[in-house]
């Protein structure tokens, strides 16, 4: 079985930035593929995930890190205005249009919605994305395997969403009846009316949402479009108090983004109705729209829970990095039992690696340092790229780890043949690899 | 770690400091009637307690030091293989000094491990009874080892040390066979 989320909007990317946290520390267990469509930048948490997992790359299949056949792969989709910044100038292909002039545009769109800079979304504008661009319809990213889950995640209030969740889900049955992949079921999590909007961002927000979400609700329930649909959740939505305070803000800075404070937060929601429609495999599509709705969630994981594996995690990861345990492992005599067997057979191994690119032991002597120096950069970040700490939300309270658990983290077994050697270019590389193999295992089994 | 060791220093100094003052306190005991006799066969006891000391700060540093790495899967200091050399060299080195070269001020005799020494033995600190001398007669023949402590001392620290640098060069070629390195395979891989 694969799965693959489909993220679309700012909402199914901070859905998703949850997701992938959750995966790295080893509460979502199983490997998926992500695509975000927005037409806002990529959150920078979600680009510094993508960036560690493609470090994790050891084998010359795709996505082949040590001892996972796939790893998860981050795709994004830019939704971009071609030929302008406005959706005036993109539908006109003129800059210098004035008010007193006509077009057919008129017919569709108000000035105040076409003159709307694109960059930084669409404010709840959802006709406006089916202007931009039809191009990511086509795109391979949106084809299904056989056997596999598709989710769309978005909010169908905004703007990215509301335009392109019903699209996108047509695109992806599009591809799977033409190509006839079989097994293939579709799922979406839906946000309606989850926060309360700030004030003075978009012009009467409040009734512009609720227009787009009885839009997109409604095309869902009679388009044909919703007929691949095999179940959805909805978060929030008519009727249910959006008290919710978003920071966007925050949002897009993503930077130590804090988690939901209690389980009923709607992105944490979004998170358990994700997990539950992914892995659900016994429900049975229901001819009526309406009885799709998956309502009882199958409970995989509790935010306790969660938050509890965040703090081991994290505080095993922060003693690596202060203590400077990979320095130590490499030098001492008693490394097996302290620190296991299994590290010390991935730590020797891309040391091998790195001796092979090199031209012998002598010229990788200092690989312990470089080992140590790549692992604190991986967690810290350099210049402005995002650490994984930076991913993970700020804890207050640690948690007493032990050297000595890290000999119980269950690390996968090494498999000389199988490295790539066009990834493994020099030392530096390889020290680099193997820290990202390490911090990766440690996130996520460490207990 | 240097600036540990330098904070060790005058803690060092002032063990020695003691040491003289005892010793010298020791000297200056009030004679009582104690046989030359039972004098000898005191110096004698405290003697071997010393030379089994010796020993054992020698052995115990190096075994101790090496085998401390034990101790890395419940403690992040003794991850650390030179840290951890260091500490525990300074351990075995402190009891030592502590407790047979400074043993009489600090446990007294008579008992436990003094108990082969009678707490007479003090007087005896300044008398002619043909003692043996430390290390079989090599250094301060005819001088009670009681009056000789800032020599113990000395000789204490310096068979810890040498076995906490004995258990460092055995850790080091260690490594090569047992820890990571040992699995490291270069060009053939």
């Amino acid at each position: 079985m694969t799965y693959k989320i489909i993220s679309v909007g700012g909402t199914g990317q901070i859905v998703l930035h949850y997701y992938l946290q959750l995966y790295l520390l080893g509460v979502v267990k199983e490997e998926f593929d992500a695509v975000i469509i927005d037409s806002d930048d990529i959150l920078p948490s979600i680009q510094a995930v993508r960036s560690f997992l493609a470090g994790l790359q050891y084998g010359g299949q795709t996505n082949e890190s040590l001892g996972r056949a796939k790893i998860p792969t981050v795709e994004a989709l830019r939704v971009r205005p071609t030929g302008g910044d406005t959706a005036l100038e993109v539908l006109t292909g003129r800059k210098d249009w004035k008010r007193t002039e006509t077009h057919p545009v008129y017919a569709f769109f108000n000035d105040d919605s076409l003159r709307q800079e694109l960059k930084q979304g669409l404010f709840a504008r959802p006709a406006l994305s089916s202007v931009l661009t039809q191009e990511i319809f086509q795109s391979d990213s949106l084809r299904s395997s056989p056997n596999s889950t598709v989710i769309i995640v978005g909010a169908v209030t905004g703007g990215t969403g509301g335009g392109l969740t019903a699209p996108m889900l047509d695109a992806v049955r599009t591809f799977t009846e033409r190509e006839r992949i079989e097994n293939v079921k579709v799922r979406a999590v839906l946000f309606g009316e989850y926060f309360r909007p700030q004030e003075g961002l978009i012009k009467d927000a409040v009734p512009r949402f609720q227009s787009n979400q009885t839009m997109v609700l409604r095309s869902f329930g009679e388009a044909e479009a919703a007929e691949g649909l095999h179940s959805y959740s909805i978060v929030g939505g008519p009727g249910v108090s959006a008290d919710y305070e978003r920071k966007t803000e925050t949002e897009k800075e993503g930077k130590n983004i804090p988690w939901p404070n209690d389980e009923g937060n709607p992105f944490w929601q979004g998170v358990l109705a994700l997990e539950h429609l992914l892995r659900d495999t016994a429900a049975e599509k229901v001819t009526k729209f309406e009885g799709r709705e998956a309502q009882n969630f199958s409970t995989y994981f509790t935010l306790r829970g969660a938050e509890l594996r965040l703090r081991k995690a994290l505080s095993m990861v922060r003693m690596i990095n202060k203590k400077g345990a990979l320095l130590r492992l490499c030098n001492d005599p008693w490394s097996r039992w302290i620190w296991g067997e299994g590290m010390v057979e991935i730590a020797a191994h891309y040391w091998s690696i790195a001796a092979s690119r090199e031209s012998g032991k002598e010229g990788v002597a200092d690989f312990p340092r470089e080992l140590q120096r790549a692992f604190e950069t991986l967690w810290r970040g350099e210049d402005k790229k995002l650490g994984l700490q930076d991913v993970f939300p700020n804890i207050t309270q640690t948690e007493r780890m032990r050297p000595g658990k890290m000999s119980s983290v269950r690390w996968p077994q090494v498999s000389e043949g199988k490295w790539a050697r066009e990834l493994f270019d020099d030392k530096r590389k390889a020290a680099q690899r193997a820290a990202a193999t390490l911090l990766f295992w440690t996130l996520r089994e460490v207990a | 770690m240097r600036k540990k060791l330098l904070a060790c220093a005058p803690s060092s100094a002032a063990i020695v400091a003691l040491a003289l003052l005892l010793a010298t306190t020791a000297l200056g005991q009030p004679k009582t009637s104690v046989s030359r006799t039972q004098c000898k066969q005191w110096d004698d006891a405290f003697l071997t307690i010393f030379n089994w000391a010796m020993a054992g700060a020698l052995i115990g540093a190096c075994v101790f030091s090496l085998l401390s790495g034990f101790l890395g899967k419940f403690l992040w200091v003794f991850t650390t293989p030179r840290f951890r050399l260091v500490v525990v060299t300074l351990v075995c080195l402190l009891a030592m000094v502590f407790g047979v070269a400074l043993g009489p001020w600090t446990l007294g005799l008579g008992g436990g491990l003094f108990s082969g020494v009678d707490p007479r033995y003090f007087d005896c600190a300044s008398m002619q009874f043909g003692a043996e001398g430390l290390f079989a007669g090599q250094l301060g023949v005819g001088v009670p080892a009681i009056a000789q402590t800032p020599a113990m001392i000395i000789a204490l620290s310096a068979a810890a040390l040498i076995g906490g640098l004995t258990a460092w060069l055995i850790s080091s070629a260690t490594l090569r066979f047992l820890g990571v390195p040992a699995k490291v395979r270069g060009e053939r891989l």
